[in-house]
Parts: structure tokens; C-alpha cells; sequence
């Protein structure tokens, strides 16, 4: 019972009026964002676009940073007389990462997949769970990826209705993208992105700043998945932990995937300790990352060992 | 619940409609339901430790009213003790331990005392000064006790103000539970804007800020002096429109249903002074130290000495209340000095402003009285800010060298902040020395009046930072 109220209709006009505009700019807004995210000619989201919508290459990397700046394209062309294509996207972990797997493998089946961790990848991170926020700028067109979508949170189906919001903080990115002002030609290179510096002397932090989080089910759960299905698609996949410059610790999260490699009959490579690359500063930008020349040297070693595996994958009937 | 998500959306738009559609009779209760639930959202057990304080205020409130002579006072000052008691328990205990460890080991013993690993009550300090403000009123003789337990419960447990203020008090808020509150479509309005701004400055500015801020605080070592200096400024802003825009949201969602909350915050970069300034910032918590505990001192009509005293002393319990700390009492020990070193200061400093012609360029001089404190501002809040008083040292060294490079990888959130920041200032200055002039937002034209909400709902949208990002103030 409303009682004494006055304005009641004129203010349920005004709440109406102003929903009406709202949705009619945010519809405007979004569809003026979504022409200039697809033209995209430079940056991270042409390369995503690029993975996600084009790329047809035999061999792929998936990774965050690490396999961004590590995996030298021309190396493994060379080696493997294959076509490579870097996938990796910088703080993006396994679950953007498992989304544009399944946007590709939803269009062909690459011969190679690589899937490069960092040590603690399989740990409980939130910041991984915010940073699927990379991928909302495909939901409306790419079902495959929403289950990861939805991992943001219970109302992002709801959040999804707004056409502006899959492009929330991109607006300045999207300009320097589509007018060309970042440096970014990580397309021209294949989806490789080198640096340059050689890392500075003094302590190396601990790389492992997550360590002390529990396993994340769901990133095993992803892992198990991205196995299986390339198992069903008889692909071959290898697990690769790549170089770390200093303290490195084989967690739990290490263990996890080893156990998921075995399950599956996957080559897991971890190089996170290799006397190669430990304590070579030379080789490093940071203690995560490694220069140019630390890249193309890694990159011909996995291309080595990719082409002494058996050409075909041939997977036991036991699993 | 944090006032930015869908959750209290959904939560605010049911209670505000079941509000207004139940008789006036009944709509106390649906507000403490909703309390009791918007509470619960965080840690439901700790609704106990609410419910604890609330019976022993209720009871307190009726037995000083009932009671006569030192009876009384007894009576407060257990009522007093079993609030600050709480807040001692689960806020400074292991503070006090950690400190006596380190006391105890300096002169070659070891505490046996053990820790507690409990977390604390969300905005536990807020609701228990509110509940002390009604017993101390109540005991002034400045308030009748409440005898309706589910009025007062309500009162200490309000869902606009409950974990994070304004700190009212029982003069102002207690009364309008008994009032009618019809639906007054400006009010309405009104009340909607003002949350609708606060979530501009909070999702928009405050959160956005807050991702440099914490790059830089959380590896001070790591940075330049510019880059320690740029982050500091920004935590200011950022400090100002996470706290300033929980308010506004606060405020309007408490003025849509018709109460009217107390402001707690007035532009207080403006300020001339580091007086002025702390009439303008956090005023609900400003005037409770000074109704209660600076003037219970003795206030200013003693010695000048003990005066001088009085202040200092407050605003180190003031820093205290922030966080158990010792970077939050030193925050609180730096604003007391100022003060009163500002005091003490008065006359040398208007001689010198008269002698250099500073007073002759009144404009001017306001304006350097107000980069002047918003400097001295900042400092303080280089300790507040600061993950311990070993990082705050550290960044004090860093500042006074300008060396390097500003830390800018990120040039996306620069440009962001930099915008954010200039819009906030752009906005306060109207207010502050424009007022009723260019209102946009209030304007007679609906053009300008509804491309203003739009711009702000879009703004958040295409601007705000969703993932993450408690309001800070929830700590304390």
C-alpha cells in the first residue's frame, strides 16, 4: 500500500525515459567498439583476433608472456618444415588460453600443440580469473568460449548483455591498435614477441609469487580437457615449462601437470631448472622472461627434441 | 555486499519497492531484516558479535535512563568498556601481542601469549562507535533511551551505513525510523544521482588509481622518487573517492527511502588549512572525537600546553581507530603535529604572509595555502598507505630524490587516472566556487540533464574497474 506518494507515475516516465537511452547507447556504443576491435592492425587484440578467427598454421604455442617472448616462429619453421604460430598473450593464463584452443581446434586440427606453463600455473590466482576479461570481446560470437566466460562470475551472463561492456577499459587501447601508434608488430613475427634487454644484476625475486595458493580444480579440470580432446584429435601436444633465471620450486602445481601428462601420454618438458638457461643473465630480461637470444636458443632446443618425436602420436589403450 | 556489484543492486531496488508497498508499521522490521541480511553477506557468524553489543547497548541505554547518581556512570562505563572490548579483542589484540613480543624478546623473555587467527568483523569500528554515541548521549541526557529493541538493533545496524558510516548519531537517525517516508520522486532522484556519482568515483577514479597505487606500494624498493611521488598523489584521490563515493552511495541510498544521513565529506582537497581540512574529511568521525573524546579531555579550555596535548592525543587514537598499526598512528601522530604546529604557528605565519605581500593577492594565496596542505596531506598519507613503517621510511627516502624514470608501463591506466582525476577536480572546483552554476546534472534543460546520467552510467561501463576492489575503508 503506497501511502501519501507523490510523482509515482512521472517518476516511473523518467526511470523509463532514461533506461530507454541508456540501452539505445550502450547498443550504439558497443556496435561503434565492436567495428573498431575487429580492424584492429596492431597489438594484443589483432593477435587474439588473429588466433581465435585465422589462423590455420601447423604447429601453435598457447601461453601467457612466457610463451609469448619465448617461442621463435622462424626457428621452429625452419626445424620442423612446418608452419608456427605464437599464440601466446602476456598475463594471460590457462583459461584464456584453453578458450582460444577450443576457438581453433572448433576450426581445424593443428599436427602441434604446445603448452607452455609457468610453474605455478595450476595455483588458485584470482588475477587469472579477472583477466578473462580479454576474451569478452569474442563471447557474442564465439559460443565455445562462454563456460570460460562465465568463470568471471555468477552475473557475467547478465553483465553480457550490455554491448559496451565486453570493451570496458579498451577504449584507449583500441585507438592506439587501430590507428597503429603502439610498437606492437608482433603479427609481422607471427605472434612473437622479443625483448631486448639483458637483465640487470641483483637479487632475482622468487618467481614463484603464488605459491603458497592452493591447487585451482578448475584449471585441472581445463588441463585434463585440452589433454583429452587433443588425445581424441590424435594432436600431438607437449607440456613445456620454460626457463626461469633463479628459484624456481617445483610445487605441488609442477607435480600436477606431470601427473596429467602421464595420464595422457604427453611429453612434459620443464626447463624451469635447466643448467642451460639457471643463472645466465646474459640469456634473461627479467627472471621470468628471456631476452631475444635466450628465446632463439630455447627455441631450437624444443624444435630439436619436437623433431626427434615420433611423427605420429600413437596413444596406449590403457587411458 | 559490496555497494558495487549486481548483488546489491538486485538486493536495493526489492527492498526499496517492498519498502515503500508495506504500511509504515512494518517497515522498520523489513529494514532490519534487510540489515541482518546485507551483514550476513560477509561473515553471517559475526552478526553474533553485532547482536552481543547491540543487547548490551539496549539494555545500558534504558538502565542509564532508569538509574540514578554514580549508578549511571557505572553503567556507561560498562556499556563503554563491553564495546571497546570487543573492538580491542578483534582489532588490536594481536597488534598488542605482536608489540609485546617484541618488547618482551628486547629484553630477553618470550611472549606465551598466542596469537589469534581470526578476521575481522566487517566495519566493526564504524557500527561500534555508533553504538557508543548512543549510550554517551543517552547518559548526556541528550537522548531518551529507545525501548523498541528492534528500533535501536536498527539503528546500530542501518544497511546504507552499517560497514562503512557515515557514523550517526542517535539525535539524527533514530527519530526517522518512527517517521513517515513517503515516495518523493525528487527525493528519489536525488538519492539515485548521488549514488550514481559515488560509483563513478569509486569504479571509475578510486579502483582505477588503486592498480597503480598498489604496483608502487607493494614494491617501493622497486621504484623511482617521481614514480613514489605520482603514486602518493594518486592515493590521495584514490583514498578520497573510495571512502567519499561509499558515502554518497550510502547517503543516497538512505535518502531514496527518505532518511537523511549526515555528510561526511566536503570537498576537503580545498582546504586552506590541516584544520579545515579534517572539518571537511570523514565529518562524521571528525565530530565524534571531538564531542566525545576532545572535549570529555577538556578541549581547548585548558592550558595551552594541555591543549596542545588534547589534539595531538586525538588524532593518535584517531590513527589508532584507521588500523592496528604503527603506520596508522603515526599517520594520526603526523596529523596531530600539524595541527598543532599550525596552532602554534598562526601569528609567525600571518606576519610573513604580510611581509612577502602574500595577503595583498588574497586568490593566490589561497591557492598556495591549498597546494600547501593537500603537500602535507600526502605525506601523512604516505603512512597510512604504506604496508609497514619499514616500506613508509623507505618511500620518505625515495621521494626527496628525483632520480629515474616515472614508472609508466601501463600508460593505459596513466591516461585513465589522469583523466579520472582531472574530471573529479573539475567537478569539485564547480562545486566549490561555482555553486548552482553550470549544474548538469540538476539542469533545467532535459538534453543536458539526461546526457549527463548517460555520460555517467557510461563512463562506468566503458571505464570502471569490475573485477576485484573492496572499498578500503571495509577494514577498519
Amino acid at each position: 500500500m503506497i501511502q501519501g506518494n507523490t510523482g509515482i507515475k512521472n517518476f516511473f516516465i523518467k526511470a523509463a525515459t532514461v533506461f530507454l537511452i541508456l540501452i539505445a547507447t550502450d547498443q550504439a556504443l558497443g556496435f561503434l567498439l565492436r567495428q573498431i576491435y575487429s580492424k584492429q592492425v596492431a597489438g594484443d587484440y589483432s593477435r587474439a583476433t588473429y588466433t581465435i578467427d585465422s589462423v590455420k598454421t601447423a604447429a601453435l604455442v598457447f601461453g601467457s608472456s612466457r610463451a609469448s617472448h619465448h617461442y621463435v616462429p622462424e626457428v621452429f619453421e625452419d626445424e620442423l618444415k612446418k608452419s608456427f604460430y605464437n599464440a601466446g598473450r602476456d598475463g594471460c593464463g590457462l583459461f584464456y588460453n584453453y578458450a582460444t584452443f577450443k576457438s581453433v581446434i572448433k576450426r581445424y586440427s593443428p599436427q602441434v600443440i604446445i603448452f607452455d606453463f609457468a610453474p605455478d600455473e595450476l595455483l588458485y590466482i584470482k588475477d587469472d580469473y579477472d583477466r578473462l576479461a580479454s576474451l569478452l570481446p569474442y563471447y557474442k560470437n564465439h559460443p565455445e568460449i562462454k563456460d570460460m566466460v562465465y568463470l568471471r562470475g555468477a552475473f557475467e551472463k547478465y553483465k553480457l548483455y550490455s554491448a559496451t561492456y565486453p570493451f570496458n577499459s579498451q577504449l584507449v587501447s583500441l585507438i592506439t591498435g587501430k590507428l597503429k601508434l603502439s610498437n606492437d608488430d608482433g603479427l609481422k613475427r607471427k605472434g612473437y614477441l622479443p625483448l631486448y634487454k639483458k637483465m640487470k644484476s641483483g637479487t632475482a625475486d622468487n618467481f614463484l609469487k603464488g605459491s603458497l595458493n592452493a591447487i585451482d580444480s578448475n584449471k585441472v579440470k581445463v588441463l585434463n580437457e585440452i589433454a583429452s580432446t587433443c588425445r581424441q584429435k590424435n594432436i600431438q601436444l607437449i607440456f613445456i615449462c620454460s626457463p626461469i633465471f633463479s628459484n624456481a620450486e617445483n610445487n605441488d602445481a609442477n607435480r600436477q601437470i606431470n601427473e596429467v601428462a602421464k595420464k595422457y601420454e604427453i611429453n612434459y618438458w620443464n626447463f624451469s631448472t635447466d643448467t642451460a638457461f639457471d643463472n645466465h643473465r646474459e640469456l634473461f630480461q627479467d627472471n621470468g622472461h628471456l631476452n631475444d637470444s635466450g628465446a632463439n636458443l630455447f627455441s631450437q632446443i624444443i624444435a630439436a627434441k619436437i623433431v626427434q618425436l615420433p611423427k605420429e602420436k600413437t596413444y596406449s589403450k590403457a587411458n | 555486499m559490496l555497494f558495487n556489484s549486481i548483488h546489491f543492486f538486485l538486493f536495493f531496488v526489492i527492498v526499496t519497492t517492498v519498502y515503500f508497498l508495506l504500511p509504515h508499521r512494518f517497515r522498520w522490521m523489513l529494514l532490519l531484516l534487510a540489515s541482518c541480511y546485507f551483514y550476513m553477506a560477509f561473515i553471517p557468524v559475526y552478526i553474533l558479535i553485532l547482536g552481543f553489543t547491540i543487547v548490551i547497548d539496549y539494555i545500558a541505554g534504558i538502565l542509564l535512563e532508569t538509574k540514578n547518581g554514580k549508578q549511571r556512570k557505572y553503567y556507561l562505563i560498562a556499556s563503554l568498556i563491553a564495546n571497546i572490548g570487543v573492538l580491542a579483542i578483534f582489532k588490536y589484540y594481536n597488534f598488542l601481542n605482536n608489540n609485546l613480543s617484541v618488547f618482551l624478546n628486547s629484553v630477553g623473555y618470550q611472549n606465551y601469549i598466542p596469537e589469534l587467527s581470526i578476521m575481522l568483523p566487517i566495519g566493526l569500528s564504524f557500527h561500534t562507535f555508533q553504538a557508543m554515541s548512543y549510550t554517551i548521549e543517552v547518559y548526556r541526557g541528550n537522548q531518551k533511551a529507545e525501548r523498541n529493541f528492534g528500533i535501536y538493533a536498527l539503528y546500530v545496524m542501518f544497511y546504507p551505513q552499517l560497514v562503512a558510516g557515515p557514523i550517526e548519531r542517535p539525535q539524527n537517525l533514530l527519530h526517522q525510523f518512527y517517521e513517515k517516508h513517503y515516495f518523493d520522486v525528487h527525493r528519489v532522484i536525488d538519492g539515485l544521482k548521488l549514488m550514481v556519482w559515488g560509483l563513478f568515483k569509486k569504479l571509475v577514479i578510486a579502483d582505477r588509481l588503486a592498480l597503480y597505487v598498489n604496483a608502487v606500494y607493494n614494491n617501493p624498493g622497486q621504484h623511482t622518487g617521481i614514480t613514489i611521488i605520482t603514486a602518493t598523489v594518486f592515493f590521495a584521490f584514490q583514498i578520497y573517492c573510495d571512502f567519499s563515493g561509499y558515502s554518497d552511495m550510502a547517503i543516497g541510498a538512505a535518502r531514496v527511502m527518505g532518511f537523511k544521513l549526515m555528510t561526511n565529506f566536503n570537498r576537503p582537497y580545498f582546504s586552506t588549512s590541516i584544520a579545515e581540512f579534517w572539518k571537511r574529511w570523514h565529518i562524521s568521525l571528525s565530530t565524534w572525537f571531538k564531542d566525545y573524546l576532545y572535549i570529555s579531555l577538556g578541549g581547548n579550555r585548558l592550558s595551552i600546553p594541555r591543549w596542545y596535548f588534547n589534539l595531538f592525543f586525538v588524532f593518535v587514537i584517531s590513527g589508532l581507530w584507521h588500523g592496528a598499526n604503527w603506520t596508522f598512528i603515526i599517520w594520526g601522530a603526523l596529523n596531530g603535529f600539524y595541527l598543532v604546529f599550525a596552532i602554534a604557528t598562526q601569528a609567525f605565519r600571518k606576519r610573513l604572509s604580510q611581509l612577502i605581500y602574500l595577503d595583498r593577492v588574497p586568490k593566490f594565496n589561497r591557492l598556495i595555502q591549498i597546494l600547501i596542505t593537500f603537500s602535507l596531506t600526502c605525506f601523512a598519507w604516505i603512512f597510512f598507505r604504506a604496508n609497514s613503517t619499514a616500506d613508509a621510511l623507505i618511500i620518505v627516502k625515495k621521494i626527496f630524490s628525483f632520480s629515474g624514470p616515472l614508472f609508466a608501463d601501463w600508460s593505459t591506466i596513466m591516461i585513465y587516472s589522469l583523466l579520472g582525476i582531472s574530471f573529479l577536480v573539475l567537478a569539485e572546483a564547480k562545486k566549490e566556487y561555482y555553486k548552482g552554476k553550470f549544474s548538469f546534472m540538476n539542469h533545467p534543460n532535459a538534453f543536458i540533464r539526461y546526457g549527463t546520467y548517460t555520460f555517467l552510467c557510461m563512463a562506468i561501463v566503458l571505464f570502471g574497474v569490475f573485477d576485484g576492489g573492496q572499498f578500503i575503508y571495509f577494514q577498519f
